[in-house]
């Protein structure tokens, strides 16, 4: 098998570059997507399914508003609908310093257009109802630019458009090697359809970007933090706003279909390379944080639990791109650490254009792997969850 | 303003009392409602150097097999598994607010058989209930003086579940699709049923039905029915073992070998949901419990008999198996089209699984994508079976290439209040 463009992971970062490569070079069948499981298996499919454009970082703030910009608008690039809705985050502030935090980061969000309304305590506990009066609230802050979608929609509208585009996608083909000559990549090794021969090779994957950047000595500092997460059974749609709980550390909102969907950071998280399952201990944390966050929630019952990586990077942000001491035809995007699905879209147009054209558009100049050699890191502190 | 669904609002604030945490440590936990689950533990429980447990969930359809639960065995009652998790089993007992944290040896499940939710236009009727409910029903004094009756099968538990009935002065009609029966006495019967039709509304109030050249309508108060077992396998699909195909029970299972071994380490499964024959099961179960305890090795002619039993079963290959005879559960004809419910959480069709699949959603797992079967709060318990094995026999393709739903946890839907106490 032969093609020019390789993309290593069928989620919705290397279908999206997939499809973009497509449009820009008009050669979809010169493009093989390989995918160990099957499309939308790995992270793709097992996110929160929300998106928001409040970064603490500059770099990432700007990137997240052309980022959402474009993902509200692919539903017209894959003639699907991804259920868009914009919900709002709201942030809950218990303590001192975080809300001097959030009022810095205010001031910066109303610059870029992006201002976030503010409400007391008291507010807080009116206008959301459904959240239980807690003493040591001080305020809180609401982002109603950002929402939420249906990540299945996106992967599969996206995989529909590759398709349509002559893109040939093999699932359950796992890469185990890239395969270097004359410091220039030719090929990857998989199992079990054997050897790919490719020029470029972009490596769309979460987690196992680790495997690959040990492996080929690509110096790109990443570590998977495994997040486990749940629904409940499904109720009337109430909770439309992603409440972010600073002080329980915990996330919550519902879905369009009802269910509440949520997680929360135990401290205590599994680190590496290590099995998507799940535990009590984080089961019993999150049960405790909802009981205390949510009004009712003694009586409701958890439905499903699954989990996820959070693929972390030294400064919590992604990277797009190649460093110049790399193999010739070696890209990578990934790093996202907890907010991929929302950059996805735009990160493969992006990626795409820099592939075919060998110039990072300015916006994702920051993300470059290069960044870690020169410490020119991203200061980024908005992680959820 | 219009409500737009359903769903219900999200609860009240009600009391919350403080849930009491325990672990716990076993060589063997038998976990079940299956008649084998008891005759193991009373055996195993008699050893003095195993410390078992037995977790048992009665189920009327097994009474008549009698086996009672010796005093010497160890048992949480009204307690169910939640699933297995890294750090642990989790079972909980929502009576006494007690949540369990268990390491385990050995699990040996004997979980046993579930009625299938049966396939046929407007099945989603209130008033259509399984041989299970309607049986628990019976139990809880449900008073059926009078009613009428249909029963949809003519296996041994469609005849049990009439017997019941009419012991409590039901009226009982059974359609069956067999072509013809021994005679019977005490209910009507209509044999050669092909299709059926559930009428009334907003409540059934009966099923037209068609047999090969006639037409006709029986009026009910409640249809029950007794088509098909399903064995109940998500604690071990969980567990990641493997599963297989009973032809015996013509249904889904989990492949176990003579022993009772699963292919996930130390999980044991047997009874019913492997497949036995119902006239099998005591004798199956006294002959593992040899096996499970470590002593008193079978004779050959023990052994001979244990491998009869293992065959009878008649276990074949996942993978290849391609469903070709109508399956016992689908009474909605050769059209696919119609309210024939497959998934009732989500209202998912016949025509709505078959047409995605056309579509080139070619796994269970994308249809639950694209359609979210299975999504609901049954979370695939009644629907992935059904699904999959009439994706089979309407597409002839093998239930290997079609896969199941990933089972995760928790096993049964389990409230925030029970797992939400303190952290210590």
């Amino acid at each position: 098998m032969r093609c020019k463009y390789i993309i290593v992971g069928g989620g919705v970062v290397g279908l999206s570059t997939a499809l973009h490569l497509a449009i820009l070079t008009n050669e979809g069948p010169e493009i093989c997507v390989l995918e160990k499981d099957f499309v939308g298996y790995g992270n793709s499919g097992r996110n929160g399914g929300r998106y928001r454009v409040h970064f603490g970082a500059e770099e990432n703030l700007r990137f997240a508003i052309e980022a959402i910009k474009y993902l509200k608008s692919i539903d017209k690039l894959i003639d699907y609908n991804p259920l868009i809705t914009t919900t709002g985050y709201l942030w809950l502030i218990f303590d001192e310093e975080a809300y001097k935090n959030m009022r810095k980061h205010a001031e910066n969000f109303r610059r870029y257009g992006v201002p976030l309304k503010e409400f007391s305590a008291e507010e807080t506990f009116k206008r959301y109802f459904f959240l239980k009066p807690r003493k040591d609230l001080i305020a809180s802050f609401l982002g109603p630019q950002d929402g939420s979608f249906h990540p299945d929609s996106i992967v599969y509208g996206l995989r529909r458009s590759c398709e349509r585009r002559g893109v040939r996608i093999f699932e359950r083909t796992y890469v185990s090697n890239v395969i270097i000559k004359d410091s220039r990549v030719i090929g990857v090794e998989t199992i079990p359809k054997g050897f790919f021969q490719g020029d470029n090779i972009i490596l769309a994957v979460n987690e196992d970007l680790k495997y690959f950047s040990d492996k080929l000595g690509l110096g790109i500092p990443i570590e998977p933090v495994r997040k486990e997460i749940m629904v409940t059974e499904p109720f009337r749609y109430t909770i439309d706003v992603f409440v972010i709980d600073g002080q329980l550390k915990m996330y919550f909102s519902q879905t369009l279909k009802g269910e509440i969907i949520g997680s929360v950071k135990t401290g205590r998280e599994a680190r590496g390379l290590v099995e998507r399952e799940n535990t009590i201990l984080w089961l019993r944390y999150f049960a405790r944080a909802l009981r205390i966050a949510l009004r009712g929630s003694e009586s409701i019952r958890i439905m499903r639990l699954w989990s996820g990586f959070y693929d972390m990077t030294p400064d919590s942000s992604h990277v797009i791109g190649r460093s110049r001491d790399w193999p010739e035809g070696l890209y990578v995007a990934g790093g996202f650490s907890g907010h991929g699905f929302m950059f996805g879209p735009y990160t493969g147009k992006v990626l795409a254009e820099y592939v075919v054209t060998g110039k990072m558009p300015e916006i994702a100049e920051p993300f470059t792997p290069e960044r870690f050699k020169t410490g020119r890191l991203i200061h980024e502190t908005f992680v959820i969850g | 303003m219009v409500k737009s669904s359903g769903l219900p609002n999200i609860p009240q604030e009600a009391d919350y009392v403080e849930p009491e945490y325990e672990d716990i440590d076993k060589d063997i936990v038998i976990i079940g409602s299956d008649p084998s689950a008891v005759i193991i533990a009373n055996e195993i429980s008699s050893y003095r150097s195993i410390d078992s447990l037995l977790i048992y969930d009665h189920n009327p359809i097994y009474e008549d097999l009698n086996v009672k639960i010796d005093s010497g065995v160890e048992r949480l009652d009204d307690t169910s598994y939640i699933g297995f998790f890294e750090d642990g089993h989790l079972f909980v007992n929502r009576h006494k607010r007690k949540v369990y944290r268990a390491r385990i040896n050995k699990l040996i499940f004997a979980t046993g058989t579930r009625e299938t939710y049966p396939i046929f236009e407007n099945n989603d009727l209130p008033g259509i209930v399984s041989s299970d409910l309607f049986l628990r029903l019976l139990e809880a004094g449900c008073d059926i003086r009078n009613k009428r009756i249909v029963v949809l099968g003519h296996g041994w538990w469609g005849r049990y579940v009439a017997s019941k009935a009419i012991e409590r002065k039901g009226d009982v009609t059974i359609l069956t699709s067999e072509e013809s029966v021994e005679k019977t006495s005490g209910y009507r019967i209509v044999t050669g049923v092909k299709e059926v039709r559930g009428e009334g509304y907003p409540i059934i109030k009966g099923l037209k039905y068609s047999t090969n050249d006639t037409k006709g309508f029986v009026e009910a108060d409640l249809v029950v029915s007794a088509l098909h077992r399903q064995p109940v396998i998500e604690p071990l699909l969980q567990l990641k073992a493997e599963p297989a195909y009973t032809e015996n029970l013509d249904a889904v299972t989990i492949y176990t070998n003579i022993n009772g071994e699963t292919s996930a380490k130390n999980i044991y499964m047997i009874g019913e949901a492997t497949g036995t024959s119902r006239e099998d099961l005591i004798r199956e179960a006294e002959l593992l419990t040899r096996f499970f305890t470590g002593r008193n090795s079978l004779s050959e002619k023990e052994r001979d008999s244990l491998k009869n039993i293992y065959d009878r079963k008649r276990i074949v290959d996942f993978y290849s198996k391609i469903v070709t005879e109508r399956p016992r559960f689908y009474l909605g004809g050769d059209g696919i089209d119609g309210l024939k419910f497959i998934c009732l959480c989500e209202d998912i069709t016949l025509n709505d699984v078959i047409k995605t699949y056309d579509m080139g959603y070619e796994t269970l797992e994308k249809i639950k994508r694209y359609t979210a079967l299975g999504t609901g709060s049954c979370q695939g318990r009644w629907c992935k079976y059904t699904a999959l094995m009439l994706l089979s026999y309407f597409r002839k393709v093998p239930l290997g290439s079609l896969g199941l739903i990933r089972q995760r946890p928790p096993l049964e839907p389990v409230e925030i209040g029970l797992l939400g106490g303190e952290i210590s």
